[in-house]
Formats: C-alpha cells, structure tokens, sequence
C-alpha cells in the first residue's frame, strides 16, 4: 500500500516539475495537493477489515438461517453432543479428582499404609496391633514418621449453648498431623507423653469456625465432650481430612498405652517415607523387621507390609471408575459417529445447493468456511448445554457417588477437565465441520448438478462410509447394552440376598452415653430402659440394641475356641464377629431362635457369663451336634473369657454382599462393665419408620435430656449404603447406554431416511415394473439388516473382552451371562428395527409416477 | 432518493470499473485517465480513489498484481474479473435509468 501510494505521489511530482517547477516546489505542491498519507492508508485497510467482518457476520448470519430452517438436525446434533460433552465432563471430573489428583498433603507421594498379613498368605490385609505399631515406630529406619488412628472411634456430643451436637472423633497417636502434613496447625498435636488417653482433643477448622466463632483463645480452654472435661491443645488446618475415614470433627489421644491385647488388631497405620526412599525400600526394611519380630515373639505370625496410600484408597473404586470411564468414551464416540453422520447426510444432501453458489462465484474457501461457521456454531452451542449437563451430572454423581466413591467431596469442576471440554467440543466441530468443507473445496459445479440431477442410486462410496459409522454405532450401544444389563442382573441378585433379618419398617439410630454420668450399672440399665420406653410407643412392635447392625460389614472378630463337645480346645479356623445386644434386639430383626432362649432380664451383671450363638457358629464349633444339644456347651472368647451357650440363633449376613459368617452375642447388660459399648438402637414399626422419631426422641429426652440421637437412618437404607458403588455404576451405565442406544438409532433412521431420500426414483422404477410395497419396504429393513447385524456381531464381540473390567462390580453373575447378551442383543435390534420401519414405509408409499420424474 | 453521497459512491464505482475495462491499469493510472476522458471535468483524488480499489477488490469485481509499468517501475495494476464485468453492466444500467431520469426532470419540470 505504502508503494502503491509512493508511487502516485511521485507521479504528481514529475507532472509538477514537467509545468516548470522546481523539485522542492513540486514536492510540496504534490504534498498539498495529495492530502493526508496516513489517513488514506487507514481509510484503505478499513475498507479490508470491514469486508472480513461483513463477510463473517454474513456467514453466522447465513448458518443460523441454515440451520434454523433444519430446527431437527440442528436439535439432535447440539443435543447429541451435549450428551457427549457433558458425560466427558461429568465423569472426567471424578476420574480426576477420584484417581489422578494427589492426595490434598504435602509430598503426599512419600505416605504409605502399613498392614498386617498373615504369615502363610501375603495376600491378606489387616489393620495393625499396637504391638506391632510400637515396633514399627521404633525400629523402621524407612519411614521418617509412623501414625495410627484407631480403626474404630465413637464420637462424642458437645452441648453449647443450649445445643447438643454429635461429633465424629478420631482417635490418632502422636505425630498423625506432622506424617501427613496439610498446612500448619495452630497450637498443638499430640505428643507420646499422651498417648495415655489423656482427655485433649484438637478441632477441625470447620468446628471452630461453626462452634467456637473462630475463637484463637479456645485453645488451652476446657471443653466438655459428652459431659467429660476436655483441654484443647489444636485446631487443625482449615480444610484439613482424614485420608481414610474423611471428614472429623475433631481428634483425640489413642490410649497406647492400655493397648496390650496381642491378639487386637485396631490400628489402621499410615508413614511418611524418608526423603529418597522408595517404597521398595521399605519393604525390604518391612522384612528384616518382621524376621526380627518373628526371633523375639515365637507365636508371632503376623508380618507388616505397606502399600501406597493413594493406591490403597481408591483401589476399591477403580474398577467402577474405569468401568465409568469407558462408557463415557463409548457414549462420546456414538455421539461424535452420529454427528460426523448427521453432517455427511445433511452436506450430501446440499451438493446442488454448493454447486449453485459456486457456479454463481463463491470460492471455495469461502464455502468451506461457512460449512464451518455452521458446525463452529452447532459445536458451541453442544459444548455449552453439554456443559451445563456435565454440571448437572456431577451433582447427581456426587448424590448418588457420595457412599460409593472415597474423596467425592472433594470434587468440583476442575480446570483442567474445563480445558479438556473446550478441546473436545472445538475439535468435534473442526473435524466434522472440515470433513465435508474439503470435500467442497474442490467440488466441480458442472459435474456435481449433473450427476445429482441424474444418479439415481446415490454414491456408493460416501453410502459405505454412512453405513460404517452406523455399524460402529450400534456396536457401541451394544457394548453399554451387555454391560448395563449384566450389572442389572448382578443388582437383582443382589438385592434378592436375605439378609436372614426384617429390613423393611425399622429404625436405626445411635446415641452416645457419656462416661461422666453413667456408671457401669447406669450403662447396663440405660438401653433396656430405653428399649421398654420405645415399645410403648403404639406403632411400634419391638426394639432393641446392638455394638454393629447386621450386613454392615466386619467389626469385632476375635479368636473363639469351644470348650467342650468333638472340637474342645481346638481354634475356629475363622474368627467369629462378636456382637453385645440389648433389649428385645432378636425379635426387633426377627432373627429365629433355633434352640434354647435369647437374653433376658435373668442375663445380668450377678449371672454367670452367657452367650448366644449363630447357626453357622454351632455347626462349626460343634460339628454333628442337634442345635438344642449345643445349648449348653461352653466357648471361650478372646483369650481368657468362657461362656456358655444358651440359645442358637438364624444366620444373618455380615455385609450387602450375603457374606455369611459366624457370630456370638453377648448381652450388654452382662458387658457394660468391661467396656464402654455403644448400642445401634433398632426399632421394629407397623407404620412407616420416620412417623415415629418424634416419639423417639421425646423417649430418649425423658431419659435423658442432655442426650443427642444421631445418625437416623431406616435399615433399609443402611443396607442400601453396602451396595452404593453397586448402584452408582447401574445408574451410571444403565443411563448411558440408554443414551447409546437412542442415539445409535438416530444414525440409524438418518442413514436410512437419507438413502431413501436419495433412491426415491430408483424405488419408482421398481414400483413402476410391479414391485410391491412389501418387497420395497423389505429392500429398506434389508439394507437395515446388514448394518444391525454387523453391528451387533461387532457389539457382541466387544461386549465380552470389555466383560473383565467389569468382574469387580458382580455378585454371583458372569459377565458373559448368555440370557443377558440375548436379551440385550434382541432389545437392541427391536429399537434398530423400528427406527428403520419408518423409512421403509416412506419407501413403500412412493408413488411411482411423481418419483421417475422428479428431478 | 439515493443520498447524494450515495450517488457519489456508486459512480466511483462505475468510473473505476468503466476506467479498467479496457485494459489493466495502476491507480496513477486510473486517475490519469478519467481525468483525461471526462474533459478534466472529474477529478479523482487518490483519498477517494485509494480506499474504493480496495474496497472493490473485497468485493470481488476486480483484481490487481505488481506488473512493470511505463512509469519505469513496477506497479500495482487492476483489472476486471468476471463478477466485476457482471457489476459494470449493472451500473451501467443503473446509470443509464438515473441519468435518463434526472435529464428528463430537468427538461420537464
């Protein structure tokens, strides 16, 4: 531009000069008579840059007409891909905060969880006895700090002003905060001189905040927790968890000291490796300590072992969100096979409409840029619902993943999942947008209306690309088909489980008797009064107490010998859980007494030490004896408490899963002494459970009205919770492949739709020399036919090699399940079928003589 | 009513593409000659001239490239593409009804 105008200006000044004038002269009169340089420069790039955006608004413009006059297109495609995008988002979301994120500590690289296994399998995982742990902290030169927190820990209630509240406490040994590192703590932790139960406690943040008005001065103050005098020596930092057990409110000294029990094993231990060394290390360290371990105490056969702590939290949902993470990117690749279809289709279908505007002088770049204005367009407004779908989809994942998923409270959409969204959603639109614009680019307009004008079979080639993607569409629909419907067989299963107890209309809650105002022989008495109060509410039938409800997974296991009958003195091979009941807790769950009698009134502190016993307990410790000849027999528990037998109850399951075990039950009022146990409350009811909780708590206030009932739930749902993860990938996967499936059908109809379109005049040939509608309609379903049945054959084989990832999701239920891959399979082909019926029958109404003239 | 400056602009137009038809010329070039055909009575100033060849360019009528030019260097040259071609007929219709329109007004008003 500079040049052009020199040039001109040089002109003016030769011309002038010609006249007579001097160079100088001529210059300046040019100058003049040139005007402003610069301002016809910017006039000149003004008139380009207006013409680009003119250009462009023309084209946004130009697509929004296109596609507003396709309002169905447009819809499926911007719905399509916001149900890719927003699977995408949702579910990478928890992929990464669940699985790829660090743990929230500092070098949280180095933290390990230390087990125990037993001698003759490596394979096995328990938590740690103190013995071990004292050792471990002694003598590991690995390991630059050992903790442990009390495997189990009851809370406490904390009355301020006028309001009770209960609080989830962790019992932890000294150094817990300084292993796992997370900000600076105020004041304090624990240190070994109170590892003695000394009555301390340090706060969560959010406690202090919530209760305590962010008082610095709490610390060193006295607090009570549920009536006992506590010293607060910390607040811990703000946003500060538990790696294991999550959120607390609060954590207090573990009493090593009185943990001498070899045999308990309670610690759940977690260590800090030394800087620069690895967890190989470790092991090696591990070893050498258990060989020394094994030296000094002969009956020892434990050995310690450590794994990655991240490993060692998420291990158990892996397998779910690997399953999950799969089926999102199956979903996404259905949506994008079908929208790369839906723009094949629709681009076919518009070669006149380019052929024209090219003939009429459009570039080729500029169609191919409005074919991608259009799907830039269609991409954005996906990405954007899709968006808010995948927020939306997290929420319901949170609800739905909250028992399921360790960490999920974690989670919220991250950054780098929002960065991921953007790429996926601008390379759909680049991608399907570019495939037909280069196809475009070089399109000749002659040929292109000639050869519309004139095929009458449509363009094999472009016709066998269409189809593949179909093909590809309905196997992947059938893979999440298989998958959702053998994790539905699997959850049937599941919840056909008895649980040889009542689940439905029971109550559960727990309360928390402080140690303060109840002596051993308050304790004993409290929850039989309580149970007596509760079964005078009307609707209520029955109630009663227990240390763990049923099918809630293991608790206390302990080493249980018979004493008398074939197998005297001999040790169960497995160790039998050990429940403290009260009140009317056998008839509130309905379990059957076989033998002999369940607790009562007669059973307390001033009897001799009794004990019932599940089927499977008796059949084991007294093999080939009558259940009534087992009343009576003598059992020994842990290492010096004898029992005799008086009734045997029905078996009842240990966990969701059916997991059946042996049990003893020992009667609180004979236990209350030996320990503080604190009672799950059961309530039997003939109306629905929460119509009665307002009694309840009245019940509980009459009593005592300092006490706090917490943790309400109906058995129901307790129950539910052991099959969370179970569910949460059902929900998850059945919802998906729904998904998959209607969008597969969607390719389906647009591919026929489309090719029926196109060989309109071919089928009024037919119909012209005498073909019938049925033999029309079947050239349709067949051309249906062949891409469902590659599909499905594709589908199937698919199905079965992604069946091993989902093996750890499956209760009693193969994951190649023949009556399930048929009934999917036929499902599936069902749908296939009826979306293709109604281009068949667009077919077979062709009217002959219309169809062989039509251009 | 076309606004006079309308006007103005749509003969510009038709000027330029008028000038070019014959053969590619640059933009001294273009001046020179209207100038010159039109009797000196129209002056193109390179103000106005500049902005509307790039303008047309945009819009397709015409095209240009650096040539040798007799001004004894090389020179940017413009000349009418098919659309352009399509354009000047337009205009000269345009023209021709406006210009019919104003002499008849004039003679009978």
């Amino acid at each position: 531009m500079q040049r052009e105008l020199g040039i001109h200006l040089e002109q003016l000044v030769k011309q002038h000069m010609a006249s007579g004038m001097s160079e100088s002269e001529a210059r300046t009169a040019a100058r003049r008579e040139f005007g402003p340089l610069e301002a016809t420069k910017e006039e000149c790039r003004d008139m380009r840059r207006v013409s680009v955006i003119e250009n462009l608004a023309q084209d946004v413009r130009y697509a929004i007409r296109t596609l507003r006059r396709t309002p169905v297109f447009t819809g499926v495609v911007v719905a399509t891909l916001a149900l890719g995008i927003g699977g995408i988002t949702a579910v990478f979301t928890v992929v990464q905060a669940v699985l790829l994120a660090p743990l929230p500590y500092e070098e949280p690289g180095r933290l390990v969880r230390v087990y125990q296994h037993e001698r003759n399998d490596p394979s096995t995982r328990f938590v740690v006895s103190a013995r071990h742990f004292r050792e471990l902290r002694d003598h590991a030169g690995t390991f630059e700090q050992v903790a442990a927190l009390a495997t189990w820990s009851w809370g406490r209630d904390l009355v301020r002003g006028g309001q009770g509240q209960h609080l989830r406490i962790l019992r932890v040994t000294s150094d817990y905060f300084r292993t796992l590192r997370s900000g600076p703590l105020r004041g304090r932790e624990f240190e070994r001189d109170d590892e003695t139960g000394a009555e301390l406690v340090v706060l969560s943040d959010a406690l202090w905040r919530n209760r305590f008005h962010t008082d610095p001065s709490v610390i060193g103050q006295t607090i009570h927790l549920s009536a006992e005098p506590y010293i607060v020596v910390g607040i811990a930092p703000a946003g500060f968890e538990d790696p294991v057990v999550g959120e607390v409110d609060a954590w207090e000294p573990y009493d090593l000291a009185s943990d001498t029990d070899e045999t308990n094993n309670s610690l759940t231990v977690i260590g800090r490796l030394r800087n620069g060394f690895t967890l190989a290390q470790a092991h090696a360290d591990l070893v050498s300590l258990s060989d020394a371990l094994d030296d000094r105490w002969p009956n020892n056969d434990n050995r310690l072992v450590a794994e990655p702590l991240k490993e060692d939290l998420v291990a158990d949902s892996r397998g779910a969100l690997n399953v999950l993470t799969i089926a999102v990117v199956l979903v996404l690749m259905v949506a994008c096979l079908n929208v790369a279809n839906l723009f094949l289709v629709r681009a076919t279908g518009r070669v006149r409409e380019f052929a024209i505007r090219a003939a009429l002088g459009s570039g080729g770049v500029r169609i191919a840029r409005q074919l991608l204005v259009e799907s830039l367009l269609l991409a954005t407004a996906g990405g954007l619902v899709g968006f808010a779908l995948g927020i939306g989809t997290l929420r319901i994942l949170r609800a739905l993943g909250a028992d399921a998923i360790p960490r999920f409270g974690e989670v919220g959409i991250d950054p780098v999942v929002l960065g991921v969204t953007t790429a996926v959603t601008l390379a759909t639109g680049l991608v399907f947008g570019m495939m037909p614009a280069v196809r475009f680019a070089r399109i000749n307009p002659n040929q292109a209306l000639h050869q519309q004008s004139r095929s009458s079979t449509g363009d094999r080639r472009q016709g066998r690309l269409r189809s593949g993607l179909v093909v590809l569409q309905v196997a992947s629909a059938l893979v999440l088909l298989v998958n959702a419907g053998i994790l539905t067989a699997s959850f049937n299963r599941l919840r056909q489980i008895d649980f040889g107890f009542r689940v439905t209309s029971v109550l559960t809650f727990e309360l928390s008797l402080p140690s303060v105002r109840y002596n051993t022989a308050r304790r004993a008495i409290f929850p039989e009064e309580l149970a007596g109060r509760i079964e005078t509410i009307p609707g209520v039938t029955a109630a009663g107490g227990t240390s763990r409800l049923p099918a809630t997974g293991d608790f206390h296991s302990w080493r249980t010998t018979p004493l008398s009958g074939p197998r005297a003195g001999m040790d169960l091979r497995v160790e039998a859980q050990q429940r403290v009941v009260s009140g009317d807790f056998f008839t509130t769950l309905e379990i059957p007494v076989l033998a002999g009698r369940v607790f009562d009134a007669r059973d307390d502190d001033s009897a001799p030490m009794r004990a019932v016993v599940s089927a499977d307990l008796a059949r084991r410790a007294f093999p080939g004896m009558l259940f009534e000849d087992v009343v009576g027999q003598r059992i020994r528990v842990l290492a010096a408490q004898e029992r005799e037998i008086i009734g045997v109850v029905g078996d009842v399951k240990l966990d969701a899963h059916g997991t059946a075990f042996p049990a003893v039950y020992h009667a609180h009022r004979q236990f209350a002494g030996h320990q503080t146990w604190p009672l799950m409350q059961v309530v039997a009811t003939e109306v629905p459970p929460e119509q009665i909780l307002a009694a309840v708590r009245a019940e509980v206030a009459a009593l005592d009205p300092q006490l706090v009932v917490f943790r309400v739930a109906p058995m129901t749902g307790v129950v539910g919770r052991g099959v969370a993860r179970e569910r949460f990938a059902l929900v998850l996967i059945g919802a998906f492949a729904i998904v998959a499936m209607a969008l597969a059908a969607v390719g389906l109809y647009g591919v026929l739709a489309y090719s029926v379109r196109q060989r309109t005049q071919e089928i009024g040939i037919r119909m012209a020399l005498g073909a019938t509608a049925a033999r029309v309609r079947s050239l349709v379903l067949r051309q249906a036919a062949v891409m469902v049945g590659l599909g499905t054959l594709l589908g199937i084989a698919g199905a079965l090699m992604a069946g091993r990832w989902l093996s750890s999701l499956l209760y009693q239920t193969s994951p190649h399940d023949p009556r399930v891959l048929f009934a999917t399979t036929l499902l599936l082909v069902v749908v296939a079928l009826l979306s293709a019926s109604l281009p068949a029958r667009r077919a077979s109404r062709v009217e002959p003589r219309i169809a062989i003239y039509e251009e | 009513m076309p606004k006079p400056s309308d006007l103005l602009q749509g003969t510009l137009d038709l000027l330029i593409l008028k000038t070019i038809a014959r053969e590619p010329l640059h933009g001294w070039g273009i001046a020179k000659r209207i100038q010159v055909l039109s009797g000196d009575v129209l002056s193109v100033g390179q103000g106005s001239l500049y902005p509307a060849l790039h303008r047309i360019e945009q819009q397709g009528w015409i095209t240009a490239e650096w040539k040798d030019s007799d001004l004894g260097r090389s020179a940017k040259f413009y000349s009418l593409t098919r659309e352009g071609k399509k354009q000047l007929e337009r205009e000269l219709k345009t023209w021709d009804r406006l210009s019919s329109g104003v002499q008849l007004l004039i003679e009978n008003a």
